[in-house]
């Protein structure tokens, strides 16, 4: 086996690692918090895609700077949009059980792909490439394209944010406070309306920020929604429903072994993620990290 | 004692509350008053309306008409949480505490929550914390028992935590509905006492829904005794063991 076949995969694999982790921290944070299982997650990671695609090729004419200005203005948009959708919609569903949480999530997804449609149209669109003014960092005969390089750190970074948050700061400790009891905490004087409006914002926000980052990589389609929520449930499932390390192991693991198949024996893509899956969920039914973040009497 | 005369002070009031579920006058029309540093219980037969009528006063659920006032501010409809910041704080009839959090951790967890934030990201000084949180264990008898979790206390200390976090909340009134429901006589005692200390030397008023009379009739300023989502009768516990409609309900 070529070891510099190899070493790209799993960079490649890591890149991927870091926009699934970006996806399924936000899923799993909303699932932690509020019970909440929302199949539209991935809606807004593909809303991400196309704000930002708007915001660096339609309206600022796809120059560095546009680039920036996407990642700062798109995810904080799509983490609206998702507190609005807890507002208006997905609250209405707390009263009623799971199935219409499930109903009106995947509805939500057939709505978006249909927007999306209808603004942008059916085909795929591509960002300009980051990497043409960004270049590349070398290692030895290997030049890494910096984007990717910077894609891997943001992911990490997430990671370590979302820990000093969860961890550190008030509003952290209070969300995790209410995934463990909500009554308790209302009856101790926080608003829990505030605290699930704020985990969707945040948890949308986060799926925003894959969106925008993943469109330069794979161009923007209306089915991309639906491709990365299949493989971000399968990487929350895989670390343990509700716990932000557990989304990050599975990230890697999914990420990396599914590059790998890609190149070593391409049918394996799909499956092997979940064959991973089911023999976690056969040695450890609450996946690899259960639930240390998000734990629930 | 509690409430000196000529110097009343009114803690909450309401007016004309109604809740009605479905054809169930649930409280038809309740309008009471509770002064500064009193303790009044809420009594009557099973289905009188005095549980519902605390989740009215407590804002966990809306009533239909009426009016309440807190602290003299209208404050009808407003959330549980904004009330307990406003210094209404309330114990369940089930205990309502983390689980899975020891009972230092569920007074930190009080003491924080109260303390609140004006920016969200910040850093709280954690070993004042500890301080205040031991300091109200301290008072409700439960600092030996700070590393044990809910699970592992008596029923009467997991009361007595409810209580402990309630007062942590730094309320100015704390509503106990049943606080000494399925309590041994030694278990009922404990509770009398503190909720006598909540008044005398906390400075808390109490509202409370209360089965037993003998507590009742210990600890109360004042009684108001309900039947079929109505006040029936109101006053000294003295004069309300003499009403003669009182007894009919109780008794017939």
């Amino acid at each position: 086996m070529d070891l510099g076949l190899l070493a790209a995969q799993v960079f490649n694999g890591l890149v991927y690692s870091s926009i699934l982790f970006l996806v399924s921290s936000g899923l799993t944070l909303i699932y932690g918090i509020m019970n909440v299982l929302n199949l539209a997650h991935g809606s807004l990671y593909m809303l991400g895609a196309y704000l930002g695609i708007t915001v660096v090729v339609y309206a600022l004419g796809g120059t560095p700077l546009a680039y920036l200005v996407a990642f700062l203005v798109v995810p904080p948009a799509v983490g609206l949009v998702g507190a609005v959708l807890e507002r208006t919609l997905i609250r209405r569903t707390y009263p009623m059980g799971e199935e219409y949480q499930l109903l009106l999530t995947f509805g939500l997804i057939l709505v978006f792909d249909d927007l999306v449609k209808m603004i942008w149209g059916a085909a795929y669109i591509n960002f300009p490439d980051p990497n043409s003014f960004l270049g590349g960092l070398r290692f030895g005969v290997y030049t890494l394209p910096l984007y990717h390089v910077i894609l891997i750190l943001l992911g990490f970074s997430v990671f370590f944010g979302l820990w000093a948050f969860f961890g550190r700061t008030f509003t952290g400790k209070v969300m995790r406070a209410a995934a463990m009891d909500r009554e308790v905490v209302e009856a101790m004087g926080i608003d829990v309306n505030r605290v699930f409006v704020s985990s969707f914002f945040l948890g949308s926000l986060l799926s925003g920020l894959g969106g925008i980052s993943a469109g330069p990589l794979y161009t923007a389609s209306p089915g991309m929604g639906t491709d990365i929520i299949v493989y971000s449930f399968a990487v929350i499932v895989i670390g343990g429903m509700g716990s932000i390390g557990g989304a990050m192991a599975g990230s890697l693991i999914v990420g990396v072994l599914r590059s790998l198949a890609i190149s070593f024996y391409p049918q394996l893509e799909i499956v092997i993620v979940f064959v991973i899956m089911a023999a976690v969920l056969l040695v450890k039914p609450t996946g690899l990290f259960g639930r240390p973040e998000f734990e629930r009497r | 004692m509690g409430a000196v005369e000529g110097e009343r002070e009114e803690m909450l009031r309401t007016e004309g509350v109604k809740k009605h579920f479905g054809s169930v006058r649930a409280v038809d029309g309740v309008s009471m008053r509770v002064e500064r540093g009193e303790i009044v219980s809420l009594v009557g037969p099973n289905g009188a309306g005095k549980t519902t009528l605390l989740n009215l006063i407590s804002g966990l659920i809306r009533p239909d008409s009426g009016r309440i006032y807190f602290l003299g501010r209208d404050v009808t409809g407003m959330r549980p949480s904004q009330l307990v910041r406003m210094g209404m704080a309330r114990c369940f009839q089930i205990s309502n505490v983390f689980e899975n959090l020891t009972v230092l951790e569920n007074l930190l967890a009080a003491v924080h929550s109260i303390e609140g934030s004006i920016s969200p990201l910040r850093r709280y000084d954690e070993e004042e914390a500890v301080e205040k949180a031991v300091r109200v264990l301290r008072e409700f008898g439960l600092d030996g028992k700070a590393h044990l979790t809910p699970k592992e206390l008596s029923h009467g200390d997991r009361k007595l935590l409810d209580v402990a976090i309630a007062y942590a909340l730094r309320p100015k009134m704390i509503l106990l509905d049943e606080p000494t429901a399925a309590m041994s006589v030694g278990e009922k005692r404990t509770t009398v006492g503190v909720i006598k200390k909540l008044r005398d030397q906390l400075g808390v008023t109490v509202l409370l829904v209360e089965h037993d009379l003998d507590v009742v009739y210990e600890v109360s300023d004042r009684i108001i005794v309900m039947h079929q989502g109505t006040v029936l009768a109101e006053g000294r516990p003295e004069e309300v063991r003499e009403n003669p409609k009182v007894r009919e309900v109780y008794l017939g």
